[in-house]
């Protein structure tokens, strides 16, 4: 399974330093995530980060900034992917974008376009960061491997003590967010001991 | 070896994780859990380091609570995960074939299914109402422990099963009595005006 991380909601203070560290960590992947946000503020962080790492950052809004810092990976929310034109898609995925999106339904599957490279499906489990924002999926959740079209990464209330179930219950990936940013200043830390989790239940596939 | 009367160490205003451990300690307790919530895998490990260097001054073993790799980091006796940490599998791969495991257990499900997933020992409860505990399970009582113990027995199921939640040195006796293998405590020993006397007699009763 892979792992990948999502950023907090809101700006917090020295988030691209901790970024740049996560990084530094060996961090696969991670999407800029900030409904909010004003496009100055989105490039101010993206500025921050290390030129090496930008090819490792999806991001969620101001998609226009992507062509100024060399960012290769755009996230289409699902309102977003509802408005898309197929034709904007495949002009992106030829232009050598890599797209992503996010479902809540596994039935979506099925209409979802080829263009995308792979998909978050959640929440998983009770938010951390969201309160009252509730897991959607049993324990014996499975997902058989034949609707998969595209890799599934898990998302929603992910941290160390249910990390084995997402490989359980077949994702191909899990997505942090809460876990990470809970305590900012432990951000590192959680993330490391994740990562080896992560190594650990990946050794032990057949 | 699973030694029959487990503390477990508690933070309260008063005393730090350390101080009832080493008050454990002194008590004549010769198998310590660290257990700690709510706080960091950083401060988790710096507390684990210290609590190993006062058990091995006592020859006691010391099992750290949910965190596999300070377990395996600080070489601990063994791991004890509750039903909430990650499953006694994944724990498995990462300290290794060697180590101890223990899983909480609230009922008879959960029972089998920690003895499936490899447990060394169950911590079974909770016996009766504590304060140092949040988020409770339903309270098994003496009744409840003598149907499990008895269901497992009709099962030909058997592993070393361990009484926790509240209990005090008079409960100890009619517990053993249910057919449990020992107990866990952590108030009643700490609290105690004369701890040395409370492990005493819980361990002439147990032994």
């Amino acid at each position: 399974m892979k792992l990948l991380a999502i950023s907090n909601p809101e700006f917090i203070p020295d988030e691209a330093e901790i970024i740049n560290s996560l990084f530094r960590e060996g961090l696969v992947c991670l999407h800029i995530r900030k409904p909010e946000s004003n496009p100055a503020d989105f490039r101010n962080l993206l500025s921050k980060v290390h030129a090496d790492f930008l090819d490792r950052i999806s991001i969620h809004q101001h998609h226009d900034l992507a062509g100024e810092f060399g960012i290769k990976r755009l996230h289409f929310t699902e309102k977003e992917r509802k408005s898309v034109s197929t034709e904007i898609l495949e002009n992106l995925k030829s232009g050598g974008f890599l797209l992503s999106t996010s479902i809540h339904d596994l039935s979506e599957l099925k209409i979802l376009s080829g263009l995308f490279s792979y998909t978050f499906f959640g929440p998983v489990f009770n938010s951390i960061s969201k309160s009252g924002y509730q897991g959607v999926l049993s324990h014996d959740f499975f997902i058989e491997p034949e609707i998969k079209k595209i890799p599934i990464i898990g998302l929603g209330g992910i941290n160390r003590r249910n990390l084995q179930q997402i490989e359980n219950m077949n994702f191909d990936g899990a997505a942090i967010l809460g876990t990470l940013w809970e305590n900012p200043e432990n951000a590192i830390m959680s993330f490391r001991e994740l990562r080896e989790l992560v190594n650990f239940i990946n050794q032990s596939e057949t | 070896m699973i030694e029959k009367l487990q503390f477990i160490s508690n933070q309260t205003k008063e005393i730090t994780h350390l101080e009832s451990i080493q008050t454990a300690l002194d008590a004549g307790c010769r198998w310590i859990q660290l257990r700690v919530k709510n706080q960091s895998f950083e401060d988790v490990l710096n507390l684990a380091e210290k609590a190993k260097v006062l058990c091995d001054s006592y020859q006691s073993k010391l099992i750290i609570n949910d965190f596999p790799f300070i377990a395996k980091e600080i070489n601990a006796h063994g791991l004890h995960l509750g039903l909430n940490d990650m499953p006694i599998e994944t724990a498995r791969k990462i300290v290794g074939k060697n180590m101890i495991i223990g899983g909480t257990a609230n009922t008879f499900e959960h029972i089998v299914k920690r003895i499936n997933e490899g447990a060394d020992y169950i911590g079974l409860g909770p016996f009766q109402f504590t304060s140092t505990k949040q988020n409770l399970s339903p309270i098994l009582g003496l009744e409840g422990y003598r149907n499990l113990i008895k269901s497992l027995k009709e099962l030909g199921l058997s592993i070393p099963i361990i009484a926790i939640g509240g209990i005090t040195q008079e409960d100890v006796a009619p517990i053993t009595k249910t057919g449990m293998y020992g107990v866990a405590i952590s108030g009643s020993i700490i609290n105690s005006e004369n701890p040395r006397n409370v492990v005493y007699k819980i361990k002439k009763i147990l032994c």
